[in-house]
């Protein structure tokens, strides 16, 4: 599985976008069966996440809404607010039809398994 | 190297080149503002006259793995991260997210009242809430007129 260039810039926002979109970090396990990615996407619920696969690209996309501490003033921040944006290019060898997602505190789980290998098919040969 | 296109040398396919190329070299946790360059917690502070409201992003965090102490001026986590140990037959495609074990003392904007002190966990974002003594808290002065 190798990463898209995907730059987390205003630029590459979609016109749609009112707010910052930034690139998650993630964590990429081969496992014998297919692969596992782990993405950090605090502040992120089910409701505001969405896996998509569209031919051979898993896109990971999460919103998260503005930052609405009562009233309060900030005085002082390290982070900001925004959405998060990732993309991937799947290998041959996957099954787009397995991936499973899973969200828990702020992390995204997304499994892919491989496709099963097709042996050779025998054919029956029927008698007119 | 320049790289060279049907015999022609294209500069915007070699600027989007090095865009790219200076994109891989941004960290994961690049759009910390301030905080330093560690794998150490982001964390934003905000206040009004009545509590103190700290958040920090700390993802995939069992709460049972944070501990946090208040005193009136500060603040203190430690946050244990869970390494993910690989099984048999698996190997590491690409490693971003920080493991172990993390401390950060954070000094308040203003004193606070280290018993009347709310934490939760929600979405892996840590909420603080802490509340401001009376004694402390701004008090409005009426003008009279003389």
């Amino acid at each position: 599985m190798s990463e898209q260039q995907l730059l987390s810039t205003p630029e590459n926002q979609s016109p749609s976008r009112t707010q910052r979109v930034f690139r998650p970090a993630v964590d990429i396990v081969e496992t014998p069966s297919g692969v596992s990615v782990v993405a950090e996407v605090p502040g992120v619920d089910e409701a505001n996440l969405d896996v998509t696969i569209e031919r051979n690209t898993l896109t990971i996309r999460g919103h998260v809404p503005a930052a609405d501490i009562g009233g309060m003033t900030p005085t002082h921040l390290e982070y900001e607010t925004g959405d998060y944006e990732r993309r991937f290019t799947i290998g041959e060898d996957l099954d787009p039809e397995t991936v499973d997602a899973t969200l828990k505190d702020g992390l995204l789980t997304v499994t892919l398994q491989r496709k099963q290998e097709r042996g050779p098919k025998k054919v029956e040969i029927k008698t007119a | 190297m320049t790289r060279v296109f049907n015999g022609l040398w294209n500069p915007l396919a070699e600027l989007s080149r090095v865009q790219r190329d200076l994109n891989c070299l941004i960290p994961a946790g690049w759009r910390s503002l301030a905080a330093p360059a560690t794998s150490q917690p982001a964390a934003n502070i905000w206040q009004d006259e009545n509590q103190v409201t700290l958040t920090l992003e700390v993802p995939g965090i069992d709460p049972e793995n944070i501990d946090v102490t208040v005193t009136e001026e500060a603040v203190t986590l430690r946050i244990r991260r869970a390494e993910r140990e690989l099984a048999e037959g698996e190997s590491w495609v690409r490693r971003e997210r920080h493991a172990g074990e993390i401390g950060r003392t954070i000094t308040l904007p203003c004193e606070v009242d280290p018993e009347k002190t709310d934490a939760t966990y929600q979405h892996g974002i840590l909420t603080l809430t802490l509340q401001r003594p009376e004694a402390h808290k701004p008090h409005k002065v009426k003008v009279k007129a003389c």
